[in-house]
């Protein structure tokens, strides 16, 4: 794998260039989503590459609110993809959704537009260590998966899809297997145009409240 | 009824009058009851021959008491407990508390200068001779109070924080001398241990852990490297009445992540044991750990003394779990090297030659970019106090397993009350590093924290019992086979010496990073760890209600 090291822009289309010489398949508008995405994520002199010294480790948006206001028809339509392409599945976005994946509520204050856009076109291949998930198998067979929140040598804290809290004792558990395979498929080719447009710019409009 | 209240004044009375003597200290084994150095014995086992706390029932350990210290730094002090009074302290103030009940005697309070900033805030112990406890401040001072009210009989500035020292050291009481050195804030000013008359605080031996260009091995340091090189001193001694030798580990060089400067040559004595004559402070032997060292691999350990069989015959051995990731056994009275063998991934050394002195692995220097190097910056284990049990015959540590660092290097230029450490930013990350308190998604092969069990005689390991976040505990054991630690998850927790399994655990809600000991009073058996910033009592539920 090569997520872990940084490189320029140039060297990442270069890297990619390679990989698709090899025979990885996209069209140009797939391989620029990929090159942007390895460059604002693990560019260089920046916080965004998944760190333990820095987990988690969003770059500081340089804005927090779109260029332009989002109209009303914008938020609609963005509302209506984000239902439309179950992204509810994982994320939480307002009072509803699921805990697999990062809130989407406050994404807007941690990621930039660009970064957004390339999760979302070209989501890397490895999540980040805060959004590993942890796959337990009970003595008695049950098997449980949820994200992982914490652990020490005897338990673990988590949450599933659900959004219920638990600790599993580990003397407990017949497995217990970090997974950090990024379940969110590409949508680069379900969302794209106007759609996608909209979308991004309505995440990037999502705050913290008071922030 | 009047005669048991007299008898029982005249009981009191006479353990209030005990005195710590050279004798009673040379014999600790014989006072279980009490816990009078750092190490618990000047030999450093941490080990003790009490054994009510069992396997069978040390999980019914129960909560007695808590001390809270007036501090919000992690608190890695040992305390000391003498005839049912322990004595403890932080930063900023030492206290004389009744060891049952936790109910405060006395407290003496020292303010640290406000102006310094120091790497280590913290102290690790006190130290006891006669009625006279031995508190060695971060900013420099010795000061010697009266154990029975707190009250200061002298104090005396032995480092000169300015210059760039600290004290944080549990002081070590041989005699009529109060034994320690400083260490350096990573500012290049150069260490030493000395001793101090206990009665008047004046000096009576020093030597400096960098020797001048004159003195022997002062040509290990090029050009005028010396004059900042560092090497303090901030892991208590232990001491040999049968060779008189006092021994003490030494810090790394500076700068510490940059050895160009300090290049060709070893660094004597950073990264060492030295071998005091405790009378004179003449150096009788020294082994270097890690010649040329820039990894900050500090050989801060307690040195652990044990007379054992050595390929058939007596030996009196010292054994230590270095951070730089090996173990190693050395004859004690000449400092022969004997054993070396590592205890951690490591890929620095590619083997000793008969003298012990490691061969470096071809490559694995401190570059600018920064090279993987096992293991990291903390290394397999530091400063934590591991522990003999002469029962199980184990060697305990806390370990740092499967972790390393992206070491890289920066120039460096010494400038007066600047951190002179040449350390220098990675191109790549450091995986293996996790913030302080942050949650944990680390896999094993991301770093863990171990107690590990090794035979001293092949430095084989026995057992390892895993924790998901590292470890800073130092390790205590028990003549009924018990091992008791913790670690940064903030669990103390109770281990079966012999397998490893675990036996009892209690959540402290904060870290672990100091060494637990044990002592008894009026029959009843207590285990006792600083955990965040306070220190927790532990013992049996059926003990009798407390005073
Ligand atoms: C199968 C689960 C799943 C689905 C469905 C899913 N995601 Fe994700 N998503 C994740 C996970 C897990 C991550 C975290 C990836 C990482 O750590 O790199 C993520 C990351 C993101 C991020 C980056 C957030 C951050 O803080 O870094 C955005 C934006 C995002 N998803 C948007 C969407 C949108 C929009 C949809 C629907 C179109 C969607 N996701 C559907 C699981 C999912």
């Amino acid at each position: 794998m090569v997520t872990r090291l940084r490189n320029t822009a140039d060297e990442w289309r270069s890297l990619v260039n390679d990989m698709v010489s090899r025979g990885a398949q996209g069209s140009q508008s797939d391989i620029d989503n990929v090159v942007l995405y390895l460059s604002t994520n693990f560019g260089p002199a920046k916080g965004a590459a998944p760190s333990f010294t820095q987990a988690p480790a969003p770059s500081a948006p340089t804005q927090t609110a779109p260029a332009i206001a989002l109209s009303p028809s914008a938020i609609a339509n963005a509302k209506r993809v984000i239902a439309q392409n179950g992204c509810v599945a994982c994320h939480r976005v307002g009072d509803e959704g699921s805990y697999i994946g990062p809130n989407l509520d406050d994404v807007g204050t941690r990621r930039k537009a660009d970064e957004i856009r390339a999760a979302i076109v070209a989501p890397q291949p490895q999540v980040q260590p805060e959004n590993r998930q942890v796959r337990l198998v009970q003595h008695d067979g049950k098997t449980i998966v949820g994200k992982i929140l914490n652990q020490d040598g005897y338990s673990v804290q988590m949450v599933d899809a659900t959004g219920k809290l638990a600790t599993y004792s580990k003397s407990g558990l017949r497995e217990f297997s970090i997974i950090d395979t990024n379940p969110m498929p590409s949508f680069g080719n379900k969302i794209t145009g106007q759609d996608l447009d909209d979308l991004v710019r309505y995440l990037s409009s999502l705050a913290e409240p008071g922030k | 009824m009047k005669r048991s209240i007299l008898a029982l004044l005249l009981l009191a009375g006479s353990s209030l009058s005990a005195q710590v003597t050279y004798d009673r200290m040379l014999n600790a084994d014989h006072e279980p009851q009490n816990w009078l150095t750092y190490g618990g014995d000047y030999a450093s086992h941490r080990y003790s021959t009490l054994s009510q706390i069992t396997k069978e029932n040390v999980g019914t350990l129960q909560l007695k008491w808590v001390h809270q210290f007036r501090t919000l730094q992690k608190v890695e002090n040992t305390p000391l407990v003498v005839d049912g009074i322990m004595y403890l302290g932080d930063t900023s103030q030492i206290s004389a508390v009744d060891a049952v009940t936790g109910r405060t005697y006395w407290s003496y309070n020292h303010t640290v200068d406000p102006r310094g900033v120091f790497v280590l805030p913290m102290l690790k112990g006190l130290a006891i001779s006669g009625n006279r406890l031995f508190w060695a401040t971060l900013d420099g001072h010795l000061i010697a109070v009266d154990a029975k009210n707190g009250h200061p009989l002298w104090d005396k500035v032995v480092a000169v924080w300015q210059k760039g020292y600290q004290l944080n050291v549990a002081p070590l009481v041989v005699k009529n001398k109060v034994i320690l050195g400083p260490a350096t804030n990573e500012e290049g000013a150069n260490c030493w241990v000395a001793a101090y008359d206990v009665e008047t605080g004046e000096e009576l031996w020093r030597f400096d852990t960098v020797p001048k260009p004159d003195e022997p091995n002062g040509n290990t340091w090029a050009g005028n490297s010396w004059i900042h090189g560092g090497s303090p001193i901030w892991v208590t001694g232990s001491y040999d009445p049968e060779t008189n030798l006092t021994y003490w580990g030494t810090g790394n060089p500076n700068p510490g992540w940059n050895g160009d400067v300090r290049s060709p040559g070893d660094n004597l004595y950073s990264d060492s044991v030295v071998a005091l004559d405790t009378d004179t402070g003449k150096l009788k032997w020294f082994y270097q750990f890690t010649p040329n060292d820039e990894f900050d691999w500090d050989s801060v350990q307690v040195p652990v003394l044990v007379n054992m069989d050595w390929k058939g015959k007596p030996r009196k051995l010292m054994l230590w779990a270095n951070r730089n990731g090996f173990f190693y056994v050395l004859d004690r009275t000449t400092g022969e090297f004997l054993h070396g063998s590592a205890f951690v991934k490591q890929n620095w050394n590619v083997g000793f030659d008969a003298k012990g002195r490691p061969a470096k692995a071809p490559g694995h220097i401190a570059t600018y970019d920064g090279t993987f190097i096992q293991p990291g910056v903390q290394g397999g284990t530091n400063w934590y106090s591991p522990s003999y049990s002469p029962r199980t015959g184990l060697f305990y540590v806390s370990s740092w397993q499967n972790y390393s660092a992206i070491s890289a290097k920066a120039d460096a230029t010494w400038k007066e009350g600047e951190r002179y450490t040449g350390v220098g930013k990675p191109k790549k990350p450091d995986w293996t590093r996790t913030p302080p308190n942050a949650p944990l998604f680390k896999k094993e092969s991301e770093g863990y924290g171990a107690v590990i069990a090794l035979d001293p005689k092949t430095g084989e390991k026995k057992w390892e019992f895993k924790m998901v976040d590292y470890t800073d505990a130092g390790v205590l054991s028990t003549a009924s086979d018990l091992v008791f630690s913790g670690g940064k998850e903030g669990n103390f927790f109770a281990l079966d010496g012999r397998s490893g399994e675990s036996l009892w655990k209690a959540g402290m809600g904060g870290t672990v990073a100091s060494g637990p000991m044990t002592y008894s009073v009026n029959g009843q058996q207590y285990v006792a760890v600083c955990a965040g910033s306070a220190l927790y009592v532990f013992g049996l539920p059926e003990m009798k209600a407390a005073k």
